[in-house]
């Protein structure tokens, strides 16, 4: 194993609330596929989170290791600036521009998860490719 | 006494300067890994890897930190270059 690497059996703390949470969160969909493969996706996200050197990993606190470092915090900002930005014109567009398209939900509910979406794909950019 | 032109040419001559280092031959020569260094400075290992690559400047608290952790002056580790 690359001495690079975190290694997991160090943050069981971490994972095992983690899970807990993501327990929680899905236990709305039932014993479902969906609820299992929500349960799926959120284990791995926490999982990727820890791995991925995207975050500032401290050891000495086992329950809370993650933190954004400076040019995480900078990384966040730009995501929230650009997730604000994409919102608001994809709302405008259905809302104003585009008012026949059928998108089977309101233009705000679309506006909010362009704005989710590009939130989590510009930190991606910014932290991956920057 | 400067004219505007002068002036201008001053702030095109600031802006063209990079911050030069070598954090990868330091922490190299030490033998610790991304996520040692990171550990010890308090960034994330993708920081140091942006920081090794010239891609991230570090703020000032940061290199005071890295010249803290590499046991150097900030004077030491990082240099500016005119490009």
């Amino acid at each position: 194993m690359s001495q690079n690497a975190v290694r997991l059996k160090n943050f069981l703390p971490y994972l095992l609330t983690r899970a807990v949470f993501a327990l929680v969160i899905c236990w709305e969909f039932g014993p479902t596929l969906a609820g299992a493969a929500a349960f799926l996706l959120l284990c791995g996200g926490f999982v990727l989170y820890l791995k991925s050197g995207w975050f500032h990993v401290d050891p000495n606190r086992p329950l809370a290791p993650l933190s954004r470092d400076e040019r995480g915090q900078w990384a966040q900002y730009q995501a929230l600036l650009r997730a604000v930005q994409l919102g608001l014109l994809a709302w405008a567009t259905f809302e104003f521009l585009l008012p026949g398209l059928s998108l089977g939900t309101s233009a705000g509910h679309a506006g909010f998860q362009v704005g989710m979406l590009s939130y989590f794909a510009v930190q991606f950019y910014y932290l991956q490719f920057t | 006494m400067s004219s505007p032109l002068d002036i201008s040419q001053d702030i095109k001559h600031t802006l063209l300067v990079t911050i030069r280092h070598d954090i990868r031959a330091e922490r190299r020569s030490r033998g610790w890994t991304q996520q040692q260094l990171a550990e010890r400075v308090g960034l994330a290992r993708q920081s140091i890897i942006a920081l090794e690559k010239g891609r991230f400047d570090p703020t000032l608290e940061t290199a005071l930190r890295l010249a803290a952790v590499f046991d150097r002056t900030v004077d030491d580790l990082f240099q500016l270059e005119e490009e």
